[in-house]
């Protein structure tokens, strides 16, 4: 139980530090001018466009047949340094021009080949990969189950700012030259999508061990497999990087790759507008980048991340449930999705964001179970009348406190709450001063979003995490303990049946619906930016996993 | 002012520095002992305290010796530029610093001098044609550049000149001499317009304020040239306000250019400088806010030398001759 707990520890640590970096860029950005034509209003499955189409050119093999001699990529922030066990910010979304994971994450959320042809699971707890043949470093040496070895304990040792995400392994072994296997500590549905994400990515040994402490800085750098190898990192400007004529997918369509930081959106935007540079592929401010830009430059996809409101269950008055059931009534999700500049891709109602069960049955299946948890439309009726049965009838004042980049979305809220007697003053915090208020004995009433995702459920227990008591730790805002809900979590990860799984997710659901310590708010949107070229199947979240210039295809 | 004692003067200086920085080692060094929370959680940096990562940390920064030995220790390596791993990048403080100094220091010089140029030169023209047109004129002007500041000028200038008539970068620092003489224009200029226009309007006061004293007058009486009136008498001594303003400002462009940095992309000092408070990247801090002491010693020497090279009759140090 602790090696769990200390999982989603690690994990609510990384996704704060995420938020923090989206609302620090988001903040600079934040007197970019608001476009009117809703141009980063696509949701996901808008039908034809190349950012819902997926991949079908075999692993390795470019989307589009076009040669391109010079790409520039412009990406918010800084690439400090290439090392998967320490970057951070932008670096994670370059990084993976060069790294490759064994495994590869397609839009449904199944997994396919990439590094690695096959993968099994001999037992609950033993997982067996057998690496492609062929493939070779970018000196010329061929990949083996010892480099995969040597990565991912790199990637879980102590100090690794990825540790956590590898606390459910036991031991790692390269069983022959093509085969690695990992041993868990205990049975773990959701490491099933770990060889596939980016921070499983794989690197030469021999290279690794001689530059041993400089190991991926910008002198040395590191050497991997993927079709552009790392030329030079500059961590106050961006990074270089050429094409890999070994590659075994074959000679990448891309000569030379140009990364260039930007400290904020609108800098971003107009070097776009200028044409300095050919492809943002994150923005976090879409409306104000595409006014700056000069319109029709972003596409924006639903993500599984989901922005969601945190109710602090161990005050009063939202210690009664009834106070928490008319505010999740009174919350309109329209008018919030306006008013996220682009970012929100749509309205969420559930603690789960769906796509996370999309693997655990078919999509019938997934929305029966769905149709069981609550899911509190907005209503004013209704929410006057749970307000009606509290404990404070006539409505009350309270704060919510929230980070700069919030403001907008608070300043909404507030005029909704407002309708049914609830006066809230919105109270707005440098970050650093934020995330400090949310490990304070006394919870904030605040809201954020999640960032990034597996494909597995489980990876929105981080806001329910306890200790081995049952006290909320960690990034459990809402400072919520159900003994049933903690149970149903940790049941979660040890079935195996994916069936089983989506009845113990909706049980859960249920229960955390009656219980309302969350009320999501809105689908989290991706989005990228190009006046030239289009980005195939980045609608699965899982893009940046992959050297995703492989998908880029001519607009 | 002779050559001795403008060396004590030197001197001096130089020993006041080495205390202020002692004094300010001691204070940033504590820092992290004051900050909210253990130690260790200042150097974590956002990673999970796992028990053997603190051990790591505690190992590395000593944090289970006594303060003063911890302080030592931390002083023996700063004073080899050894400031530890900033906390966000897991990257050498110095390397970090060391990669945005050039930029820097190439913009706050760059900033510096078209500050100059424009402010001296125009103040002085606009006193020798006091309330005529072009005097006026060139008030006006800095009245609206006066009250533009940096980050509108620079988005402006960046609207104009690199997005409608695409004749300088949109962003980024440039390599080599020219090329970042042509990247930097745009970001120099922004930092430079609004404190030029405070020069000028500097300049132009003091220039009249000379210009109406009885020994220009004498002079132009004994039969001197206006050209050398001007330039002996009237531009020197009208020029010694303008050198006290001008000290502090190298190190403030230095510094203080975070949102022209930010506009233009440029990663230097001053977006390193915000990033760190607001990461609270401890290492980086201590080293940031030495290196930013430092430099305001320094270009305040350097303005006081300025001083004396204009006036020699300027004492520092008492009664030395």
């Amino acid at each position: 139980m602790s090696e769990t707990t200390r999982t989603r520890h690690g994990r609510g640590a990384r996704i704060v530090s995420c938020l923090l970096t989206t609302a620090l860029l988001a903040a600079c950005a934040g007197n970019g001018p608001a476009g009117e034509d809703g141009a980063g209003d696509g949701a996901a499955g808008g039908g034809e466009r190349p950012a819902d189409t997926a991949r079908t050119v075999d692993p390795g093999q470019p989307v589009s047949d076009e040669h391109i001699d010079q790409l520039t990529v412009g990406i918010p922030g800084k690439v400090t340094l290439v090392d998967p066990a320490d970057n951070m910010e932008a670096g994670l979304n370059v990084n993976q021009l060069g790294l490759e994971p064994l495994l590869r994450i397609d839009p449904e959320g199944q997994l396919q080949p990439w590094l690695a042809t096959e993968w099994e699971q001999v037992s609950d707890t033993v997982y067996e990969y057998t690496l492609r043949d062929g493939v070779t470093f970018w000196d010329g040496t061929e990949l083996t189950a010892e480099d995969v070895k040597y990565s991912w304990d790199h990637l879980r040792a102590p100090e690794s700012r990825r540790a956590t995400y590898f606390a459910a392994v036991d031991t790692i072994e390269a069983v022959d030259a093509g085969t690695v296997r990992v041993t868990l500590k205990q049975p773990d549905a959701s490491w099933q999508y770990t060889p596939a994400m980016w921070y499983s990515v794989i690197f030469q040994k021999t290279f690794a061990e001689q530059a041993g402490d400089a190991f991926g800085q910008p002198g040395t750098l590191l050497v991997a497999t993927g079709p552009w190898k790392f030329d030079s990192v500059n961590p106050a400007s961006g990074m270089e990087l050429s094409a890999y004529e070994g590659y075994w997918g074959g000679e990448p369509p891309i000569d030379r790759i140009s990364v260039k930081s930007f400290a904020d959106d609108n800098s971003m935007a107009l070097a776009l507008r200028a044409g300095e540079i050919d492809i943002a592929p994150v923005v976090s401010g879409p409306t104000g980048f595409d006014a700056a830009a000069g319109g029709n430059t972003v596409t924006t996809v639903q993500t599984c991340g989901t922005a969601r409101m945190s109710l602090p269950t161990r005050r009063a008055p939202w210690d009664d449930v009834h106070v928490r059931r008319a505010v999740a009534h009174a919350i309109n999700r329209d008018d919030i999705v306006a008013a996220a500049q682009g970012a929100a891709a749509g309205p969420a109602v559930y603690a789960i964001a769906p796509q996370l069960l999309q693997t655990l049955g078919t999509e019938a299946e997934v929305q029966a179970a769905l149709e069981e948890v609550e899911t509190y439309p907005y209503d004013l009726e209704a929410a006057e009348a749970e307000l009606a049965q509290s404990s404070v009838p006539d409505g009350f004042s309270f704060d919510l406190t929230v980070p700069p980049a919030s403001a907008a979305i608070a300043e909404v809220i507030a005029a909704q709450l407002g309708e049914i007697g609830i006066d809230i003053a919105v109270e707005v915090l440098p970050d650093t001063a934020w995330y400090a208020s949310l490990r304070e004995d006394d919870r904030p009433f605040t809201f954020s979003a999640t960032g990034a995702c597996t494909p597995d459920p489980d990876w929105d227990s981080l806001f329910f995490d306890t200790d081995a008591s049952g006290e909320p730790i960690g990034l459990n805002m809402a400072q919520y303990s159900s003994p049933e809900v903690t149970a149903l979590w940790a049941e979660g990860l040890l079935e195996q049946d994916p069936a089983q799984r989506l009845r113990i997710y909706t049980d859960l659901q249920k229960q955390v619906a009656e219980d309302v310590p969350y009320i999501s708010l809105f689908a989290e949107g991706t989005t990228y930016a190009s006046t030239t070229y289009d980005l195939v199947e980045y609608n699965s979240y899982f893009w940046m996993n992959l050297p995703w210039a492989l998908n880029l295809v001519p607009k | 002012m002779t050559g001795r004692a403008i060396l004590l003067m030197i001197g001096k200086r130089l020993v006041a520095l080495v205390v202020l920085v002692a004094i300010l080692s001691f204070l940033v060094f504590s820092l992290v002992h004051i900050a909210p929370g253990t130690a260790v959680d200042a150097y974590l940096g956002g990673k999970p305290a796992t028990p053997e990562l603190v051990q790591l940390l505690t190992e590395r920064y000593h944090l289970d010796e006594p303060f003063f030995t911890q302080y030592w220790l931390w002083l023996k390596d700063a004073l080899v530029f050894d400031f530890g791993e900033s906390t966000l990048t897991t990257l050498p403080v110095t390397d970090e610093i060391g990669i945005r100094l050039g930029p820097s220091a190439f913009l706050a010089v760059y900033a510096y001098v078209l500050t100059m140029i424009l402010g001296v030169v125009p103040g002085i023209i606009a006193a020798l044609r006091q309330r005529k047109l072009l005097d006026r004129g060139l008030v006006a002007g800095a009245v609206v550049a006066l009250s533009t500041p940096p980050f509108v000028m620079g988005i402006l200038l960046l609207y104009l000149f690199a997005v409608l008539v695409p004749i300088f970068p949109a962003a980024g620092r440039g390599e080599g001499f020219f090329d970042q003489l042509w990247h930097l224009t745009l970001p120099a200029l922004a930092l430079a317009l609004c404190v030029a226009a405070f020069l000028l309007r500097h300049t132009r006061a003091s220039m009249i304020n000379v210009l109406d004293q009885d020994y220009i007058m004498f002079a132009r009486a004994r039969g001197l040239s206006w050209g050398h009136v001007l330039v002996r008498y009237a531009f020197r001594n009208a020029l010694i306000p303008v050198v006290t303003v001008s000290g502090a400002l190298l190190a403030f462009f230095f510094a203080g250019a975070v949102f022209v940095e930010a506009t233009f992309s440029l990663g230097g000092i001053g977006e390193l400088l915000v990033q760190s408070a607001q990461t609270s990247d401890m290492p980086m801090i201590q080293a940031l806010a030495i290196l930013i002491a430092v430099l305001i010693v320094l270009s305040n020497l350097l303005a006081d030398l300025a001083y004396v090279a204009i006036d020699p009759r300027i004492r520092f140090e008492g009664r030395s001759a």
